[in-house]
């Protein structure tokens, strides 16, 4: 059985490792529209909120995964609060789904970070286009949060999906 | 008093009678079966401290109990046209009363005052009529499938509902909406550490109200006209895109709110809207509330209203959610209890059933808020920033994507201790700090110079 302090590692690993990924995308982003010259005010507005948005989420995050540290060292931690979606269709069967982003209540008072939320399947069967979500919403308050899911597959242009899912 | 304190009249009767008498709780418990008889659950028993906190609600001249008896309710239901969700409601209550009190069916006379309950509702026209509904909302024989298992309470009802719909006796089911009180209960902790709270989740489906219709209701202030437990829903302030701050009052009785039990809240609403697929209303507590001497100190969910029909065939699913606590230390069971006999947590079967179903097309109002997404705020302006940005960006963006990456390299290595966990959070949040107040600095100063240049301009 799993210690409580291999808990918080875990935790932290995935969060860790999803930053990696995010900070990652972003630098390459602006580095390239840095490198390439003319760098001016449009692409700065373009850029300010994502990295600014990405620099407060990271906080968010750190902070959210301390708190729940606290809770799962000291064994405070219930069952997981998990919730299911009504079902998406996507327009690109077969595709490959992705969260790129949280998905947010409609209040703007909390947010599903893309960790805490699984795409039930995340790949489409070959004629399949139908998908649920399912996240783990303990700690966060009741409502709808909505998002949109990414949608990519060789050969076809990427799509975006929107989606919701209300957590009681 | 009104028709919302004799269904709390009613269902109050109900509830004392199976804390008197345990053995009724299975009879019960096959149209609501939060009362189910499990030896582990103690059954709910609300209607004691409620009638006590509705007595210390009341203004000092009020008299007599704050809710009618199971017969004086009858008799005033008699009076009381039932439409809308309240035929719902009102069949429901009888169905249940017929279970709790089943001597009420064995004498005539008494079984007659209970049909004539039924007079007033929607379609019937005659005693006879009256008694033909009476029957069939306490037919065993209507908890039975075909092949001799037990039916839900949700299949029960929609085979009640066909049935007396076949007769004659009601409108179509699809106007009448699904059996009351489903609302699952879940206890789920609170963000803020301060324990579990009730929390109620419904859903239903209906191909009768188109969705355009359906959602021109869910603006509170259209609240208060759908149901009679809504005594007002003031717009206090806020504007696009949210959130829309609201003052809200309920009551068993609005004509006569000091004699009834009455609270207030102040909510917090925002809106989503993607015309002909989708429309979600959601709310919370304005802050600073709840405050001491509040009388609900948790008040939040959501309303959705969806599409899932086609063009042909037009349906829509609706599904609600409410997380609920008062001031007075109810259980989860008593709780959904409560808000089934107040309807609290169903305002919207009252929007697209009272409302929707009988308005024309432009009744009520437009989703408020346009159809903004959530989240969806404007980068900042520019204009001889982009130098210090750019520069600012690339030192952010390397620090931060090293710092990830540094930190999850340590997690990687699993020795880790209570200690490190201090030392990186610290570092890292402080850094998220910093970057993000230069960032926010930054973005503020962009935006002013963009305000300045729009001064003057047509």
């Amino acid at each position: 059985m799993d210690s409580p302090l291999s808990d918080v590692v875990e935790g932290y690993a995935r969060l860790g490792s999803w930053l990696v990924e995010r900070w990652g995308a972003q630098a390459s982003k602006v580095g390239k529209r840095v490198d390439a010259g003319g760098y001016d005010a449009h692409s700065a507005a373009e850029d300010a909120a994502s990295t600014a948005s990405l620099a407060a989420e990271t906080g968010f995050l750190l902070v959210s995964e301390a708190l729940d540290a606290v809770a799962v060292l000291s064994g405070r931690q219930d069952e997981p609060h998990i919730v299911c979606s009504d079902s998406f269709s996507s327009s690109l069967p077969g595709a490959t789904l992705t969260v790129p982003g949280p998905l947010t209540d409609v209040l703007q008072s909390d947010s599903l970070h893309p960790s805490v939320v699984t795409i039930k399947p995340s790949s489409l069967g070959p004629n399949d286009t139908e998908f649920r979500l399912r996240a783990d919403a303990s700690g966060h308050r009741a409502g709808t949060y909505v998002g949109s899911i990414s949608a990519s597959k060789p050969g076809a242009a990427a799509t975006s999906v929107p989606v919701w899912i209300t957590v009681p | 008093m009104g028709e919302i304190s004799d269904l709390i009249g009613i269902y109050g009767a109900v509830d004392r009678a199976v804390a008197a008498h345990p053995d009724l709780r299975a009879e019960v418990s096959r149209v609501l079966p939060i009362y189910n008889d499990h030896p582990d659950n103690p059954a709910p028993h609300w209607f004691d401290e409620f009638e006590q906190w509705a007595n210390e609600r009341r203004g000092p001249e009020a008299e007599g109990a704050p809710f009618p008896s199971r017969d004086e309710a009858l008799r005033n239901l008699a009076e009381t046209p039932a439409r809308g969700r309240m035929l719902a409601r009102r069949l429901f209550a009888i169905a249940l009363t017929g279970r709790a009190f089943p001597e009420l069916l064995a004498d005539d006379e008494r079984k007659a005052s209970l049909a004539g309950a039924l007079r007033s509702v929607d379609g019937i026209e005659s005693d006879d009529e009256a008694q033909r509904l009476l029957e069939l909302l306490v037919d065993d024989q209507l908890f039975v499938e075909d092949d001799g298992t037990a039916r839900t309470a949700d299949a029960w009802w929609e085979m009640l509902l066909e049935l007396a719909y076949q007769q004659g006796l009601v409108p179509h089911p699809g106007l009448i909406g699904p059996r009351p009180c489903t609302g699952k209960l879940v206890m789920v902790d609170m963000p803020d550490g301060s324990g579990p709270v009730a929390t109620l989740d419904a859903g239903f489906e209906s191909d009768q109200i188109p969705f355009e219709k359906a959602v021109r209701f869910l603006d509170p202030a259209n609240w208060p006209g759908c149901s009679d437990f809504w005594c007002d829903m003031k717009k206090i302030g806020g504007q696009a895109p949210g959130p829309y701050h609201y003052h809200e009052v309920v009551s068993t009785d609005c004509p006569d709110k000091p004699a009834a039990w009455t609270i207030e809240a102040y909510l917090d609403f925002g809106f989503f809207h993607i015309p002909g697929q989708l429309a979600i209303a959601e709310y919370g507590l304005t802050n600073p509330h709840p405050l001491p001497a509040d009388d609900v100190v948790v008040d939040e969910g959501s309303l959705v209203v969806r599409e899932i029909g086609s063009a042909a065939a037009p349906k829509i699913r609706v599904t609600t959610t409410k997380r609920v606590r008062f001031n007075r230390p109810f259980s989860g069971e008593a709780l959904a209890l409560i808000m089934c006999a107040l309807g609290y947590a169903s305002i919207v079967e009252d929007l697209v059933f009272s409302c929707a179903a009988v308005a024309d097309d432009q009744a009520g109002t437009a989703v408020p808020g346009g159809h903004a997404a959530p989240g969806g705020g404007a980068g900042p302006g520019g204009g001889g920033l982009g130098d210090e940005y750019g520069k600012l960006v690339k030192t952010c963006l390397d620090e931060c994507a090293d710092a990830a990456e540094a930190s999850s390299k340590k997690m990687a290595e699993r020795s880790y201790t209570a200690d490190d966990l201090v030392q990186d959070v610290a570092t890292m949040w402080a850094r998220a700090v910093r970057e993000g107040a230069k960032g926010v600095d930054l973005a503020a100063r962009g935006a002013q110079k963009v305000a300045r240049g729009r001064v003057g301009q047509p």
